[in-house]
């Protein structure tokens, strides 16, 4: 749909100091195209993607509004990933995220927010997001990528997993915390956040999550409405970041992730591969060697 | 969309910034609009009540926008919709579709057209009018 160069002209074009308006024509172009279709290079100076996920309305808008505070004030550039769900009746997105950064975007030149739907397959809108990610990391204007996805799903899930870090934000009360381990949120997170903190139970919350995670596990609350507890939130992420960044602890991270990204970029190949050939009505297996034919066609050159 | 790029994929939805300037704090319509435009296909960012031409200009570009659509019902669309249009120049984005709707009086519909709006939707306007219009006239992206 469009070319490799495209996407590098554009980003060139941002280095250059044309402001952010080559960026997100950029995200755009890797957003509307099929993540197989993309290729990024590596980034050689690599930057923390952070993914914010729990269940709706958890306040991880709002969480991430203060965060955009906290690491402005300690000098960080912030990008921010906003993805909200498509419709899968129209196909089209209220993306509402955006609307509980605003306040904290204010002067702040050099914060960019992106608000993004969950268009098509999981493995897709996976991939895509993790390419726009890569791309932000690419530009060299940020110092942390916070990704915001709604915890409510297969799809959600897996836009976070490729995330390096994985902060759950949940709340006050069981309920939710069970939602979240349902949605296998809970396996793929390395932190937890309880927020809204204000509300009866929260110590509960906190000292039932460390029962069952561990005493290793980090477990934080936050009043996301008032700011507390983000800065301990940050210096968390910082710390994770720093240990992941000693050795080769990040060298094997991504390779983990990047695995798994590849899995769910191949799986929404194979998916579109498969709609493609549904008109020729073949028998099962017929069908799957069709597939494989046509990957191998496709990917050995 | 039904509508098809040239190589048969899908057109991707229509990313429309609903806005809403200023000091008037009922966005009922502005959010009537937005599901509309939702349940039409588009991709709607609403970036809420109170908002500046300088918001509203970052929230365009950050998010690569096709169309702006601004809501308005504090009669003081003449001085936001100049500032934006002066904006939008100034900053590479007048292929960005302009649209101004709510209460806007029918001679302030001209005036906001001659400064560098696209379309006004007035009071009575159905949302298919809108929704036809953005898909005709949206640029692609
Ligand atoms: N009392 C209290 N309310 C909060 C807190 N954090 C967020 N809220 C409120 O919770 C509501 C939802 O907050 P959002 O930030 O939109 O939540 P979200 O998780 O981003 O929601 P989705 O993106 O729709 O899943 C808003 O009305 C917030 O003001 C908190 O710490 N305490
Ligand atoms: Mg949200």
């Amino acid at each position: 749909m469009y070319g490799q160069t495209d996407i590098e002209a554009l980003l060139a074009e941002y280095r250059e100091g044309k402001g952010w308006g080559a960026l997100a024509r950029a995200i755009t172009r890797v957003e509307n195209s099929p993540p197989w279709q993309v290729e990024l290079p590596t980034p050689t100076e690599p930057v923390q993607v952070v993914g914010i996920t729990g269940p709706p309305g958890a306040g991880k808008s709002t969480l991430t509004g203060r965060m955009i505070d906290v690491y402005a004030n300690a000098g960080a550039r912030v990008a921010v990933l906003a993805i909200d769900p498509s419709s899968p009746i129209s196909g089209g997105a209220v993306l509402g995220d955006r609307l509980r950064m605003e306040t904290h975007l204010m002067g702040r030149e050099d914060v960019f927010v992106r608000s993004l739907a969950s268009r098509g397959s999981h493995g897709a809108i996976a991939g895509a997001t993790r390419n726009v990610a890569r791309l932000l990391e690419l530009s060299g204007a940020f110092d942390v990528i916070l990704i915001e996805t709604v915890g409510a799903g297969q799809t959600e899930v897996a836009i976070a997993e490729l995330a390096d870090t994985i902060a759950l934000v949940t709340v006050p009360g069981l309920g939710d915390a069970v939602q979240a381990i349902k949605a296998g949120l809970m396996e793929v997170a390395d932190m937890v956040v309880v927020n809204m903190a204000d509300r009866p139970g929260a110590r509960e919350t906190v000292r039932h999550l460390r029962l069952s995670m561990g005493r290793e596990f980090f477990v934080t609350t936050t009043i996301a409405t008032e700011g507390v507890g983000v800065p301990e939130l940050r210096e968390a992420l910082e710390e994770r970041w720093d240990r992941l960044r000693e050795g080769d602890g990040l060298t094997r991270l991504r390779a983990r992730k990047r695995a798994r990204e590849a899995a769910l970029v191949a799986e929404a190949w194979v998916r579109s591969c498969a709609d493609e050939i549904t008109e020729e009505n073949l028998d099962l297996n017929s069908a799957v060697k069709r597939i494989l034919e046509e990957a191998a066609r496709r990917w050995t050159t | 969309m039904t509508s098809s790029t040239a190589d048969g994929t899908k057109a991707p939805p229509i990313k429309v910034i609903v806005a809403k300037p200023g000091l008037d704090g009922h966005d009922r319509g502005a959010k009537v609009v937005a599901r509309a435009l939702r349940d039409a296909g588009m991709e709607v960012v609403y970036t809420g009540i109170y908002q500046t031409p300088d918001s509203i200009l970052r929230a365009v570009i950050q998010e690569d926008a096709a169309v702006l659509g601004l809501s308005s019902l504090s009669g003081a669309h003449m001085e936001y919709a100049k500032d934006l249009c002066k904006l939008l120049a100034e900053n590479d984005r007048t292929d960005v579709l302009f649209l101004v709707g709510g209460t806007i009086p029918e001679e302030d519909g001209e005036e906001l057209k001659q400064v560098g709006v696209t379309e006004v939707f007035g009071p009575g306007t159905r949302t298919e009018d809108i929704i036809n219009f953005i898909v005709e006239n949206a640029p692609e992206r």
